[in-house]
């Protein structure tokens, strides 16, 4: 068993990174702490069997995952049966030309917009999409974490993203300017006009 | 390089993963296909837009303090 000290080393680097983590993943501000909590119990249990390979912080990421997708198994919510769902690596399916969503108005409204829209997306999508976009891990790692290959990992990136842009044009109301930019502003905060 | 094989190495593209060989690939496909580019441009955008709104989230002071607790009774014999 490694030292406390090893562990509330890593805990105090890595703490609060997995919980931003697992807060975004489960949509969920208790069981995040819980799963945290959980994560780092098992990195002590465990210790020994870390193999050096690759970052330690991709390992704790793979465990806090598991943790998460045991969590929805032993619950056996429809967001399981997501999980299960056979990524297959055709990516023709991709529509083009919907519309950039680059500038927006109303900050906060938006970001909240944003992360319902994260919070909307299955499972697998979101996993592959926080980690990627939002933590900064490469494909590999994703995949590491993910413990699937890099082509389902790219397929969910693909099918999370274009998921995510239906989503957030159903809450917003997106205009693309003369000159190419494109604005995006939340329907809830449009004020009707008056008559 | 086609259509189709860009877009199954753009996610390692955007991370500078990859060999060099196939990066020049991608590089020469985006000079000659819009649709592409724009996809690029699009995927680049998105997240960066997600990334700016998840920020990282304080660990709650309560939280660490459990877990200090929760590792002093495990092993503070060991410390």
């Amino acid at each position: 068993m490694p030292l406390a000290s090893d562990i509330s080393a890593l805990y105090e680097r890595f703490g609060s990174q997995i919980y931003s983590y697992l807060r975004r993943l489960t949509q969920n501000a208790e069981l995040a702490q819980d799963l945290t909590q959980e994560t780092f119990l098992r990195v002590m249990e465990s210790f020994q069997s870390f193999r050096g390979e690759g970052e330690i912080s991709n390992w704790l990421y793979r465990i806090a995952t598991n943790l998460f997708r045991d969590y929805l198994r032993a619950h056996k919510g429809k967001e399981q049966d997501a999980w299960d769902d056979k990524d297959r690596p055709d990516m023709s399916e991709i529509p083009a030309g919907d519309p950039p969503v680059t500038q927006f108005l109303e900050r906060e409204a938006v970001t909240q917009c944003v992360r319902d829209c994260i919070a909307a997306l299955p499972p697998p999508y979101r996993s592959a999409l926080l980690l990627y976009a939002v933590e900064g891990k490469t494909v590999e790692e994703s995949a590491t974490i993910l413990g699937c290959s890099k082509e389902a990992v790219k397929v969910r990136l693909h099918r999370g993203r274009h998921l995510f842009k239906s989503l957030a044009a159903e809450r917003c109301e997106v205009s693309v300017e003369r000159r190419g930019g494109v604005t995006c502003l939340p329907k809830e905060s449009r004020k009707e006009p008056l008559s | 390089m086609s259509c189709q094989e860009f877009l199954e190495s753009m996610f390692e593209f955007c991370r500078g993963e990859g060999k060099p060989e196939e990066r020049a690939l991608s590089q020469a496909h985006l000079a000659s296909c819009a649709r592409c580019r724009q996809e690029l441009a699009e995927t680049e955008s998105c997240f960066a837009m997600m990334k700016s709104c998840c920020g990282a989230e304080k660990i709650p002071e309560d939280l660490k303090l459990k877990f200090e607790q929760l590792m002093a009774s495990c092993c503070g014999s060991r410390k």
